[in-house]
């Protein structure tokens, strides 16, 4: 008995020992052929920097690198798997015992939630992976894009990569302030990802409730799969007023990575500009021009990157389909738009020039000689696509809240007619001088006593919370006004394109009218509004001389009616800086692509202009320290808005006069 | 374009830039009890504010040395109390002696902020303009490439307004003293030289090429006739500058020895924390703070910066040309950096002032020695909160300047001044050092960029907490060294192209 057991010991003592020794020359062989890899190397990085003197210090400094990064991934991956081979076993061995203990079908069940488990860590530890994956490609496409842009266009380059830099720059640098917009859109986030569909529009939490078409909504939905890597946090609805450094940071990228189609749009724009023959300098081409007028434009930089809203994407497809009807693409700039109004529909606005011009030029084929409307040439198919491409867009996006019987309760939250006729800021447009003259009205009455001051209403100036405005002398406006005031100054532009379409610049021309007649006589106008006249008059701008004329008094006073919107006295270097570096750059870039061909401002336009450093000097520096900062503390942004509405609505008036002048043209003729 | 409105939105775009960055945290924000150098700073203009100028450097009862002790030249103090007096009118809280200690504001950090961009603004920047327009070849668009990327350089932007430092003026005192002396105004050149010195006593890294080239300049035109009279016209120059500047220390002997023995400590040792020179890198191979007393490693050092300099300096003394001045100034401050006591990590930006000086002539060489700069104060940054405008401007710093100078094109053996390689290496095949070269700048920008994203991503594990600043120190360290060697070998390789040497006579 003993001696078996003897034996059995032996032999097993026998065994232990051949697989230590096993084990041992295993792992000798294994940390041999290491060291002889080893020595490999340096043999080879030694010879190698003796080759080249000084290729040394990189030879050292790469081996050092990718050592570690070896070393690094090789563990991560060895500990990966091993982590990975060890939860499996487990989850077998546990539904092997616990299948020999309990009955079959338990066994079973229990075993297949195992593996579940195990499959769900699998892919959660995937999917992160792929998230990172896909920031890190992100990444690497917007480099791509700009080397792209560098090899393919040479003129473009500088500005895209200028203004990729100069965005990421601002945008995440600036995590010092957040504008109410910044939490309107975190909110939406919320509300779209913790919420069904059927409470997004009606989610009141917060005072920012969604006031966005559905497919915003669902573009705010599609962000906020990608914000839960980043902060879950931001994503629930109570937390009001979130603002953690990783929630800031994904906001702020959100809308640099959403500005590639804004970049997108403003490459083709450029493509479609005339050129001059000959060879130019990079600097005066007009695509060149277009591009940084376009990329560095001062309103869209301080809108989207210091206060924050996503309008580079959104202007990006307005870009994109103009550029879509410039290339006479006339379906696809249909779909854009479709698409467009549907992501915000302050669009609208522009909406009239779209339907009569695609109307006009797209659905009749041919026109009589003198260019009137040949109404036999008319197309019903072209219409029957235009109309089904319009619909399905819109069945795409409000479809699901017309099923659930939703439509009121969405268009009462798109369409808020309890504001009142202006901002809180008045925007530089017809009202902001009217409320003026009834202001100075007014005061008149008041000192030549005409009229009792007792009997006046209360009306609260600029900077309140209270919205309604009451006029005290000359005769409230009510929505139905501004809305017919807006429909008769649209109706001789498009009348124009109807009668005479004068391709798609005469298009472009008339868009931009609808955009300003909107801003000057619409109801609670915001100041941001003017960007949407400012962005396409830059196409024209670089192709007329008397358009850049236009577009300077334009921009200028456009942008500068900007200036309250930022207002922390850490951000006032930038704002002024950008606003001279735009205007250094259009003023000097437009003079060089007409140079020789006189002067692009009238005189008095440039009094205007130079009126306006007057008023920024007052309002800026001198008014903060004078007295009448507490008494008046609205004095600074009335001044601003009426002196810019001023020149917003000289520059209307201007463009105007320019449709009109070029459809007497061919009759002269 | 008018070369105006270009000069003006580059200048415009270097304020933004400047001002973006800083927005963000500065060193020690909110860290109790020492905080940081905007502390240091602060401190300073309570000290000179509220003491007379005879206590700015001593301990008393009123001035606690070990809290922040003044330990910059005089010029730096005056700079503090003109600082003080508009704190002091905008908030007196500011700037109240002892109770002012570690206050942190918006308000103030934005007064701060300005300070720093007045100050830059008024020195450092029109000297850029000034230099990139003057003293640099090529058509105005080169010229406005260079500038642009000159203002863009990140590291000092970053030290300056991200870290909280006034690099900018001390830097921009040199930088004058460059533009005039490359003018051929040699007095205006020394006293502008003077004021940096006095501004910070690092500028000493510099000191060496100017003394070589006004000295060689001097016995050029003959050591008797005008050569003597330049020598003394400038010596009483600087003689004067430095008495005017030390003037309320001269009245007593001891009060401007205290000031000296402040401005340069020696008990602080041989280097702090981990900068990217040799001691520190040594210092993972053999521990020399242990193995050799304090004095033996003062001695050690000095031989080996001296040794480091002599022959960059001797071949400026034989041959002072204007060219030869910006490569001994990259060569005397590299070797300053490399091999001297006490080095702090934000003295490279000492060395890369004259390397951007040659961002015109040897673009590759030094778009890649400004970026390693910027990425061996990595660690620095990232204690401070910088890791964001860090990425930003640097890549920003590395798109434009490949962009703008086409330094990728332009890099011939010939444009890259190999030529005297050839000569080294004879004994081997032939081989193209300009690909080698530009293969080299991909793998060191490519090494810098992965281990930026180590350091950042990763937790270093718990045996070797220093594992990343070691790596990161190190390879900038053997990039630095290769530079040197390479910036050495071009100042001995014979005369520029004739281009730059039609423009220096």
């Amino acid at each position: 008995m003993n001696g078996v057991w003897c034996d059995c010991f032996h032999s097993e003592l026998l065994l232990i020992c051949l697989s230590v020794c096993l084990c041992l020359s295993l792992c000798l062989s294994v940390s041999v052929s290491l060291s002889v890899c080893l020595s490999l190397s340096l043999c080879l990085s030694v010879s190698l920097s003796l080759c080249l003197s000084d290729c040394l210090s990189l030879c050292l400094s790469v081996s050092l690198s990718v050592c570690l990064s070896l070393s690094l991934s090789l563990s991560l991956s060895v500990y990966l798997s091993l982590c990975l081979s060890l939860s499996v076993c487990l989850s077998l061995c546990l539904s092997v015992c616990l299948s020999l203990s309990l009955s079959v079908c338990l066994s079973v069940c229990l075993s297949v939630s195992l593996c579940l488990s195990v499959c769900l860590s699998v892919c959660l530890s995937v999917s992160v992976c792929l998230s990172l994956s896909v920031s890190l490609s992100l990444c690497l496409s917007v480099c791509l894009s700009v080397c792209l842009s560098v090899s393919v266009c040479l003129s473009l380059s500088v500005c895209l990569s200028v203004s990729v830099s100069l965005s990421l720059c601002l945008s995440v640098c600036l995590s010092v302030s957040h504008s109410t917009d910044f939490e309107v859109h975190r909110n939406w986030l919320a509300v779209t990802h913790s919420l069904p569909v059927s409470r997004w529009y009606h989610e009141n939490t917060s005072e920012w409730t969604l006031d966005y078409p559905p497919l915003f909504a669902w573009f705010e939905f599609g962000l906020s799969h990608v914000a839960q890597h980043f902060d879950r946090n931001m994503l629930v609805v109570e937390n009001l007023n979130y603002a953690s450094p990783a929630t800031v940071l994904f906001q702020r990228l959100s809308v640099v990575f959403t500005d590639l189609v804004f970049i997108f749009a403003v490459r083709e724009c450029c493509r479609c500009v005339q050129e001059q023959k000959g060879p130019r300098d990079v600097l005066s081409r007009p695509s060149f021009v277009l591009a940084v007028l376009l990329l560095w434009n001062f309103g869209l930089l301080i809108v989207d990157h210091i206060h924050f809203q996503y309008n580079g994407f959104l202007f990006g497809f307005l870009l994109l389909s103009v550029a879509k009807h410039l290339q006479s693409r006339h379906l696809q700039g249909a779909l854009l738009f479709a698409i467009l109004l549907n992501l915000k529909h302050i669009y609208l606005y522009v909406a009239p020039a779209y339907g009569i011009y695609l109307l006009r030029s797209y659905c009749f084929t041919q026109d009589h000689k003198d260019g009137s409307v040949n109404w036999r040439s008319f197309s019903p198919l072209r219409l029957l696509a235009l109309g089904a491409i319009v619909v399905s867009v819109c069945a795409l996006s409000f479809g699901p809240f017309i099923a659930m019987g939703q439509l009121p309760q969405v268009l009462s939250r798109l369409f808020p007619f309890k504001r009142g006729l202006c901002h809180a800021y008045w925007a530089p447009n017809i009202w902001a001088l009217y409320n003026m003259l009834d202001k100075v009205l007014a005061v008149l009455g008041v000192r030549l006593k005409l009229l009792e001051e007792a009997e006046l209403p209360r009306a609260s100036m600029t900077g309140g919370l209270v919205q309604e405005f009451q006029h005290s002398v000359l005769p409230s406006v009510s929505p139905s006004v501004t809305l017919v005031c807006t429909l008769l100054s649209i109706l001789p532009a498009v009348a124009s394109i109807w009668r005479r379409p004068r391709g798609a610049r005469g298009f472009l021309r008339c868009l931009l009218l609808c955009a300003l007649a909107s801003f000057m006589f619409g109801w609670h106008v915001h100041e941001k509004a003017v960007l949407i006249a400012i962005l396409p008059l830059s196409i024209l701008a670089v192709e007329s001389r008397e358009d850049a004329g236009i577009f300077l008094v334009l921009t200028t006073t456009g942008h500068y009616s900007l200036f309250p919107l930022i207002f922390t006295p850490a951000e006032l270097p930038i704002k002024v800086v950008l606003m001279l570096l735009f205007v250094i750059f259009s003023f000097a870039a437009l003079r060089k692509l007409y140079s020789g061909q006189g002067s692009l401002l009238r005189p008095l336009e440039s009094v205007y202009l130079a009126g306006l450093v007057a008023v920024a000097i007052a309002c800026e520096i001198v008014f903060p320290l004078s007295p009448w900062q507490q008494r008046l503390p609205f004095l600074p942004l009335l001044a601003t808005s009426v002196y810019c509405s001023v020149g917003v609505s000289y520059s209307f008036l201007r463009l105007y006069a320019s449709l009109l002048r070029q459809d007497e043209k061919p009759k002269q003729l | 374009m008018q070369t105006w409105s270009l000069v003006s939105i580059c200048v415009l775009l270097g304020v933004v830039v400047r001002w973006g960055v800083s927005l963000n945290s500065y060193s020690g924000a909110g860290k109790p009890p020492m905080f940081g150098d905007y502390e240091a700073q602060r401190h300073w203009q309570e000290v000179t504010y509220n003491l007379p100028v005879q206590e700015w450097y001593f301990n008393t009862t009123e001035n606690d040395l070990n809290y922040w002790g003044l330990d910059y030249p005089p010029l730096t103090a005056y700079h503090s109390l003109i600082c003080a007096y508009v704190a002091k009118m905008i908030n007196p809280e500011w700037v109240e002696l002892h109770r002012s200690r570690g206050y942190e504001s918006p308000a103030h950090k934005l007064f701060m902020r300005a300070t720093v961009l007045v100050a830059d603004l008024l020195i450092y920047i029109p000297a850029v303009v000034l230099y990139c327009l003057y003293l640099t070849d090529g058509s105005s668009k080169k010229k406005v490439s260079t500038l642009f990327c000159f203002l863009l350089y990140p590291g000092l932007i970053l030290i300056d307004y991200g870290h909280f430092q006034y690099n900018g003026v001390s830097l921009g005192f040199a930088l004058w003293g460059v533009l005039a002396l490359g003018l051929g105004w040699d007095a205006l050149g020394s006293m502008a030289f003077c004021l940096a010195l006095n501004y910070k006593q690092m500028e000493l890294y510099h000191a060496l090429p100017f003394f070589c080239y006004l000295l060689g300049k001097c016995i050029k035109l003959g050591p008797m006739g005008r050569g003597f009279f330049l020598l003394v016209r400038i010596a009483s120059t600087v003689l004067v500058t430095f008495a005017l500047c030390w003037l309320p220390f001269l009245s007593d002997p001891s009060e401007a020895l205290q000031v000296v023995r402040r401005i340069f400590p020696v008990a602080r040792g041989l280097f702090e924390d981990k900068v990217a020179n040799t001691w520190c890198s040594l210092n993972i191979l053999i521990k020399i703070r242990s193995i050799l007393s304090s004095d033996s490693q003062i001695y050690l050092s000095t031989a080996c910066t001296l040794l480091a300099v002599l022959p960059s300096s001797v071949k400026l003394l034989t041959k002072p040309t204007f060219w030869q001045f910006k490569l001994a100034l990259a060569n005397s401050a590299l070797a300053f950096f490399l091999f001297s006591y006490q080095v702090h990590e934000k003295s490279i930006l000492l060395a890369a002032l004259p390397v951007c000086l040659l961002l015109n002539d040897l673009p590759l060489v030094a778009i890649w020695f400004l970026l390693t700069s910027t990425f061996s104060m990595l660690p620095l940054l990232l204690k401070d909160g910088l890791l964001v405008p860090y990425v930003v401007t640097s890549l920003a710093f590395l798109f434009f300047s490949l962009y703008l100078l086409s330094a990728l094109e332009h890099c011939s053996e010939e444009e890259l001044r190999l030529g005297a390689y050839h000569k080294m290496l004879f004994f081997l095949p032939k081989l193209d050092l300009a690909c080698i070269t530009r293969w080299k700048f991909y793998i060191g920008v490519a090494a810098m960029a992965g281990l930026s994203a180590v350091s950042v991503a990763l937790v270093p594990p718990p045996h070797l907490p220093d594992l990343f600043p070691v790596l990161v120190s190190t390879t900038a360290f053997l990039q630095f060294l290769g530079t040197f060697l390479y910036f050495n070998i071009v100042q001995f390789s014979g005369p520029p192209s004739r281009k730059t040497q039609k423009k220096n006579n």
